[in-house]
């Protein structure tokens, strides 16, 4: 008995060492984005002109969240475009694509550029995350938009690198649903997008 | 003495490694999910997930003894309604399915709630992501006095070996998503009664 259970522990344990080392020390996509429906909700009502979508740069000038994120030593990377500009470009167009209202003919386009983009994961019972762009509408080339939304998170996490560092990744697609529900809830924008 | 305190720390240590539930998530790729342009039933279509089962977190087996937990409503929800807007002319979120005059005023035709169940399993004695994972989405589908018209129930299976997921923990629970999503999409087509 005290052989098959030491055996079973052993088994056990290898599993999560790997899966340790599987985790650390090496470059991982992040989760695809994945809409929130309470955006898509809110945007099919406020924007009922159909938006483009231009590029969102991610400056090198960044301290860091440009091209990854370090979580406890692992890198998360975009899994879009080359850096996290192209994840938020990705994220902003599947929600007005989700909502009906996307289109690369519309002379309303929304751009802009990444400030902060960090996650924290090395908290032992919580983590968190932070996040900040730069918006600009621009109509028929005319910027009639350009202000800075942020969004933050916070969430509760573990010792065990194995729960902290998979919680985090699957954290950061929420957290851009919240800067972008942000965008969406501004009367500015609001005003920015709507036909004239 | 040695021997006893060596083989007590490696049995805490693997205990409190392989204790715990690694997080994973099952969000489909939503630019996926298309119905290749087929036309779409002329229906007003809405859905309802509770609050309580967005926030519901489940656990099942992965591999060496280990479990993984994710969020079965909240990270298939998008493609479900990718889904649903890819079948019907119009689709619409209802928080309460029991307010009829919100019901008549969204001009709901079809109200489907779905349930979702899984299964995971992964025979490695090493890794603990899941191999094999399923997703069955059962919708009940009600006309706008509450009738039921049907039940569209779809299992949709994701499979990933170690090459694969070492990228990505939770591929085989998003492949099956997107499997469960396409199916479900050709399922609502091929139900005659919601057409009529």
């Amino acid at each position: 008995m005290f052989m098959l259970v030491s055996g079973l522990y052993r088994m056990m344990g290898v599993s999560s060492v790997l899966g340790l080392i599987l985790l650390t020390g090496c470059s991982t996509p992040a989760p695809n984005y994945s809409p929130s429906i309470s955006n898509v909700e809110a945007v099919k009502v406020v924007a009922p002109a159909k938006l483009n979508v231009g590029r969102f740069d991610a400056p090198a000038s960044m301290k860091e969240g440009a091209q990854s994120i370090s979580l406890r030593g692992s890198q998360m990377i975009s899994p879009v475009g080359k850096d996290y500009g192209d994840y938020l470009t990705t994220a902003l167009r599947q929600e007005l694509d989700l909502a009906g209202v996307f289109s690369t003919q519309s002379q309303i386009e929304v751009s802009g550029a990444l400030v902060v983009n960090t996650i924290n994961a090395a908290g032992i019972s919580t983590n968190d995350g932070q996040i900040e762009a730069q918006f600009i509408v621009k109509r028929n080339g005319r910027v009639v938009y350009d202000q800075r939304k942020k969004a933050d998170m916070k969430w509760d996490s573990s010792f065990a690198g194995a729960v902290a560092i998979p919680l985090a990744m699957n954290n950061y697609p929420v957290l851009v649903q919240k800067l972008i529900g942000q965008l969406f809830a501004d009367p500015e924008f609001v005003r920015a997008v709507k036909t004239i | 003495m040695k021997r006893i305190f060596l083989t007590a720390a490696s049995l805490l240590t693997v205990a409190f490694l392989a204790g715990c539930a690694h997080p994973i998530n099952m969000r489909p790729d939503v630019s996926l999910i298309q119905a290749g342009g087929a036309q779409k039933i002329n229906k007003v279509a809405g859905y309802h997930i509770s609050d309580a089962n967005l926030a519901l977190e489940v656990t099942t087996p992965g591999g060496g003894g280990d479990k993984v937990r994710y969020f079965p409503y909240r990270d298939v929800e998008a493609g479900f309604y990718k889904a649903l807007s890819e079948t019907f002319t119009k689709v619409s979120k209802i928080a309460n399915p029991k307010d009829t005059a919100a019901l008549n005023a969204a001009g709901i035709n079809l109200l489907i709630t779905p349930e979702i169940t899984t299964t995971s399993y992964s025979p490695s004695p090493f890794t603990w992501p899941p191999t094999q994972f399923t997703v069955t989405l059962d919708c009940q589908v009600v006309d706008a006095s509450g009738k039921e018209l049907t039940r569209v129930k779809v299992t949709g299976t994701g499979k990933a070996e170690f090459d694969e997921f070492k990228a990505n923990f939770s591929l085989s629970a998003v492949r099956a998503s997107e499997d469960a999503l396409k199916q479900l999409m050709a399922k609502l087509r091929e139900t005659a009664v919601l057409a009529r």
